[in-house]
């Protein structure tokens, strides 16, 4: 399969106040990987993915989608940005007065001329490819954390988006219902060729779903490791990477 | 690749006794997709054919709306129980139909509606009238037994946050409060000179603001402003605070959240009513007797006026109204806070009924003192 680069990240700073929290950032992420932002709690995954959906505004650096830079993009440009990727947030942060088929019909009205027969039958769709074909006439509150997890991924994918972004998929979801969210990317990954950025804690689904792993560190603020992540785990010159990927404590870094 | 769009397109055969053929062409997405579909629907409609048969060899992309498109055909042809065929397709387009399936539409659930009778609203509205009743009386008492449990261990209550609350309730309400009640004052001075002034009995205008303010209209516009301000804050915060489940944090913790969060809040609005409707009572009382001066009285003889009209009594009776207002106000606004169920919405509707309620009681709790007070002869 051939390779093309769709997100391209370059030099990227951020800061909350004038606190640095990610440092001159630079990596690549190909068309139909699976890319693992990993690391410790409060090292930046989920700004760093904030910042690539272009919710927050860098310090310095550019964060390009295709050939746009989503830092500078404004107006219709960042509009037909945004068409190209959907975004599963931790909660789901599914509307809750609307039902879940409204929350993905939602973004085919802003988006589409479709008919709404037509919406009707694509969130059916999407509804029935995470498996809650049954769940549509749902309201959010009515819905487990997971399946409410599994319909923002439905609503992710309303406009057929070449990339998803997941924050922390599997958190909070039972074993048997996170290995079959873990196979739902898969899955999506190889069929449609999609690419997910993927933030998550979890090792388990990053040895089933990983084609690239990237791991921020807190100190240095920077990449510490990056590459498949049974080759981190076993052959990772960094001790603290290693320890990461085998769930062992690490007496060195509690002095940080 | 999207160049290929330009030979995206949709062709209608003519339609044989067998039925028609459709041949489908080049990228079917969201955007290529919606004029083919209409167009697609139309000629169904128009046609009627036995059976449809969708050419897709020229198909060289498709994504979920195209699947979309496809199936929103067949489901078209097998609800009028006519024939659909799709041929042609490519091997990888194919497998992704396979993933992209609809499956069987819902059948349409009966939702509540506008159909529901006027009827079935009032036993509702009544129920839950009742049942509201009850919470309130529940509430009532478990805020008393919280309240009653401080006065021996007053070091117990989180006077830091009761000393926040005062501030944000009290005094950054003063502002708002001294300007409502002077202008308030200052209209209601002016409505009753008019007419007053035809009898040549306009002093006695210093005569209904002094007592109309502080006996009522002083306690009553500073206890809604206290509603509009502090009650619908509560309600919020509180409201938040159970859909984020730091209410079910406290439980567990083994902290009343009654005694944690609501009595301060109570004590600081109970503590800051009397002081907020001096300042109403004085704006209101300046407001209208600077429209008397500017009728042409002279300041002593508003201020003598003043004096025989109003005595202490009056402002008692105002004052003591107002911590009964300030813990109507701050007690309903905590109990809609707890109340609030879950999602966006619930906070906000929380509040607007803390304020909705908190106007009623204190006008409810105004009516019961004006029959005590008559009564007693105050």
């Amino acid at each position: 399969m051939d390779t093309e680069t769709i997100i391209r990240v370059r030099n990227l700073t951020t800061a909350y106040g004038g606190n640095v929290v990610l440092d001159d950032l630079s990596f690549d992420v190909q068309r139909g990987q699976t890319f693992i932002i990993l690391g410790g709690s409060g090292c930046g995954k989920s700004t760093l993915m904030k910042h690539m959906i272009g919710l927050y505004k860098p310090v310095s650096g550019q964060i390009l989608i295709g050939d746009t830079d989503i830092v500078t993009a404004k107006g219709r440009q960042r509009k037909d940005l945004l068409r190209r990727f959907g975004v599963m947030y931790q909660g789901g942060a599914l509307f809750g007065s609307m039902t879940v088929h409204e929350n993905i019909r939602l973004v085919l009205e802003e988006f589409t001329d479709l008919s709404r027969d037509a919406m009707d039958v694509i969130c059916r769709i999407r509804l029935n490819l995470v498996g809650l074909g049954d769940a549509g006439q749902k309201f959010p509150s009515e819905l487990s954390g997971g399946m409410q997890k599994r319909a923002a991924v439905a609503r992710a994918m309303a406009l057929d988006p070449a990339i998803i972004f997941l924050d922390e998929p599997s958190a909070g979801l039972d074993p048997i219902t996170a290995a079959d969210f873990d196979q739902l990317i898969n899955r999506l990954a190889k069929t449609l060729r999609i690419t997910f950025v993927v933030v998550t804690h979890e090792l388990a689904s990053i040895y089933t779903i990983a084609d690239h792993v990237i791991m921020l560190d807190k100190v240095t603020k920077k990449i510490i490791a990056q590459g498949m992540p049974q080759d981190l785990r076993d052959h990772s010159d960094n001790p603290w990477v290693r320890h990461f990927f085998n769930r062992e404590p690490s007496e060195e870094r509690k002095k940080n | 690749m999207a160049k290929k769009a330009d030979a995206t397109r949709l062709q209608v055969e003519e339609p044989t006794k067998d039925g028609i053929r459709m041949v489908v062409q080049g990228r079917l997405d969201a955007d290529h997709c919606a004029p083919m579909w209409k167009e697609a629907r139309r000629s169904l409609e128009k046609l009627r054919p036995k059976t449809l048969t969708v050419d897709a060899a020229g198909v060289d992309y498709c994504d979920g709306a195209g699947a979309g498109f496809i199936f929103n055909l067949r489901e078209y042809q097998e609800r009028a129980q006519r024939g659909f065929e799709i041929e042609g397709l490519q091997e990888r387009i194919r497998r992704l139909l396979e993933m992209f399936d609809p499956g069987e539409p819902p059948p349409l659930e009966p939702r509540e509606g506008p159909l529901r009778t006027g009827l079935e609203d009032i036993g509702r509205g009544v129920a839950g009238l009742a049942a509201d009743a009850l919470t309130l009386v529940a509430f009532t008492g478990e805020l008393t037994a919280s309240m009653v449990a401080v006065l021996p261990r007053p070091h117990k209550l989180r006077w830091k946050d009761a000393f926040l609350v005062m501030e944000r309730a009290g005094c950054d309400a003063f502002g708002i409060v001294a300007l409502v009640s002077f202008l308030f004052g200052a209209i209601l001075a002016f409505q009753a000179t008019i007419p007053m002034e035809r009898f040549g009995v306009a002093i006695y205008v210093v005569n209904i603001v002094g007592i109309g303010v502080t006996r009522e209209l002083g306690p009553i516009m500073t206890a809604i402003i206290l509603a509009g301000r502090t009650g619908s804050a509560f309600a919020a915060e509180l409201g938040t605070m159970k859909v984020s489940e730091e209410l079910n944090a406290l439980d567990t913790m083994g902290l009343e959240p009654v005694q944690f969060l609501i009595v301060p809040r109570v004590i600081a609005a109970i503590l800051m009513m009397p002081l907020l409707v001096v300042l109403s009572n004085f704006a209101a009382i300046v407001g209208g007797l600077l429209v008397m001066r500017s009728v042409g009285y002279t300041w002593v003889t508003l201020i003598d006026q003043l004096q025989g009209a109003v005595d202490l009594n009056d402002l008692f009776c105002g004052l003591f109204k107002s911590f009964f207002f300030g813990l109507l106000v701050a007690g309903i606004g905590c109990l809609r806070g707890l109340q609030t169920a879950t999602g966006a919405q619930a906070v906000g509707v929380s509040a607007t009924r803390a304020v909705v309620s908190g106007i009623f009681l204190i006008l409810f709790a105004d009516s019961v003192f004006s029959v005590v007070f008559y009564t007693l002869g105050i």
